[in-house]
């Protein structure tokens, strides 16, 4: 009898614990409206402009509120008047001749009109331009034929920062290989001398297998203690560090409850999958994305990808994507799923709060691009 | 090789001057079955499917399917030729993995629905059949039966 009673025990706690992390799945599954205030935002498009742009910058230019967008397949950056929501110019970069600047422009950062930085994926160089879209200077970053350099790419969630006579660009490793063989995520490149180095430190789990193409690099920068914020998709953990000293860097628990460990393909450096649907699978089981700091709130807010069946990427269906807040300390402040729709990777920072971009709003209305500014109702 | 020429070779082979022996027709009769039934097999189960599915858009012998995202030299390339031969008879052009239309129809200057032999596959439906390439392909058909599929690259055209 106590067997027979054990045993159901046993199964009604099963049933009573898998119903119980269901609804909160459920519960979940919206934006979380006691975390967040939801406002609206949109500019207009023109007829030539569609919704994803690589790399956007929150700027003021002579006192005037601006948001940057470059986009990659035109080559050009669109700048608005972030208050009167009005486009103010388009800066279009030629792609040969003498003020060419090639065909793989992946990232821009504004300092001013007469100073804005854009970086060549393939050429590993980065063009000085103006606003009239002059090339002023081009630095070639050279890496020393090793694999030791990060494939630099810098975008929305990689930018590139300025600071004194360096420029710090941040980038994906090749490919996972031996302690030994790996270099450093960033490269400094010093813009008088033109010579670039390497700096900063990979999480300890990057050596422990193959990665796939989860190895990507994300970071922020806060501006008033000019401190980097990077966050590793397969890391739970953060850093938080000047890039000058290693010892100094700051090491912070930033996990989200709606991923498992991430673990690598395989623990081979050179594992090949056995099929294509074995490296699906492990793409899509989820992984940590980019990092903003908000400076004006004062909190983290860090992104990432739910894991997905290889049905579900079989059937076309869009990501979902989740937002963790901390604070200062890191402190987790609570966490949500983002409705569907919601482009993180576009993700910025303004003194109206979180612009995040909306895609389905986009395919109703492509004249627009509508964003869900979010705030924090709390701390 | 054409199925006049398989008839005559195959009855020289069994003449009585012919030096070939009944194992060389044999061998060569397998040979030649086997190649047959390769090129049967070298359509896979997703084009089939997919081909079934233009059965439903077109009658055309040359489909193209044009994503428009993937290889951009390739596409863009694609994209022009649909333009340029926009009007040609027997040719449809099938335009999937869209995630921004507005770039597509701005690329291509073709409106959605105006043009009978252009779809624009909006809800992917492609994808979904089994369709997860970042080239354009060309399904080449008679009377609607599938006889090969050929990826298209930028040196396609030449």
């Amino acid at each position: 009898m106590k067997e027979i009673l054990s045993t159901f025990l046993f199964v009604f706690s099963i049933f009573f614990y898998s119903c119980q992390s269901e609804n909160n799945q459920v519960n979940k599954n919206f934006i979380n409206n006691d975390l967040f205030f939801t406002q609206h935002y949109s500019i207009r498009l023109d007829s030539l402009t569609g919704f994803e742009s690589e790399c956007i910058q929150y700027v003021r230019n002579s006192s005037v509120e601006q948001l940057l967008f470059f986009y990659k397949r035109s080559n050009k950056i669109n700048f608005y008047d972030f208050k009167e929501k009005k486009l103010i110019k388009t800066v279009s970069f030629a792609k040969e001749g003498p003020n060419g600047v090639g065909t793989s422009i992946s990232g821009f950062r504004w300092i001013s009109d007469s100073e804005i930085y854009l970086s060549s994926y393939w050429e590993h160089r980065i063009y000085v331009v103006d606003v009239e879209g002059n090339v002023k200077k081009k630095l070639d970053i050279k890496d020393d034929g090793s694999l030791k350099f990060p494939v630099i790419d810098p975008n929305n969630n990689r930018p590139i920062i300025k600071a004194g006579n360096d420029l710090i660009l941040a980038g994906t490793l090749y490919k996972t290989l031996p302690r030994n063989k790996i270099g450093k995520p960033f490269v400094v490149l010093n813009l008088k001398d033109g010579k670039s180095k390497l700096v900063g430190q990979y999480p300890e789990k990057i050596f422990k297998g193959d990665w796939d193409i989860k190895d990507e690099t994300f970071f922020d920068f806060d501006e008033l203690s000019r401190k980097f914020i990077i966050a590793f998709a397969i890391s739970d953990s953060v850093m938080i560090t000047d890039l000058k000293d290693n010892s100094e860097t700051k090491h912070f628990l930033a996990k989200s409850s709606f991923l498992e460990e991430i673990k690598p393909l395989n623990s081979s450096y050179d594992y090949e999958p056995s099929n294509s649907d074995e490296a699906n699978e492990y793409v899509l089981s989820g992984t940590y994305w980019n990092i903003k700091y908000d400076q004006f709130q004062k909190v983290y807010y860090r992104f990432g990808i739910l894991p997905r069946t290889l049905a579900d990427f079989q059937a076309a269906k869009n990501p979902k994507f989740f937002i963790s807040v901390f604070d200062e300390n890191f402190k987790p402040l609570g966490e949500s799923l983002l409705p569907e729709g919601l482009y993180p990777p576009m993700a910025t920072i303004t003194p109206m709060g979180l612009l995040i971009p909306n895609k389905n709003a986009y395919d109703k209305q492509d004249d627009f691009l509508s964003f869900d500014v979010l705030t924090l109702k709390k701390k | 090789m054409t199925n006049r020429m398989i008839f005559f070779l195959l009855m020289s082979l069994l003449s009585k001057r012919s030096k070939f022996s009944i194992a060389s027709f044999l061998c060569l009769f397998i040979i030649l079955t086997v190649s047959c039934f390769n090129n049967s097999s070298g359509i896979n189960q997703a084009e089939k499917r997919i081909n079934a599915y233009f059965d439903r858009k077109t009658n055309a012998d040359s489909v193209f399917i044009i994503p428009a995202t993937g290889c951009s030299g390739c596409i863009n390339k694609a994209l022009l030729f649909a333009q340029k031969h926009q009007t040609g008879h027997n040719r449809f052009y099938f335009v999937t993995n869209i995630t921004d239309l507005k770039l597509v129809k701005n690329q291509i200057e073709i409106e959605p629905n105006s043009k009978s032999n252009f779809y624009f596959d909006k809800d992917n439906t492609l994808s979904k059949l089994g369709y997860k390439d970042i080239y354009p392909y060309l399904y080449v058909r008679r009377d609607r039966i599938l006889l090969s599929v050929r990826i298209i690259t930028p040196d396609f055209y030449l």
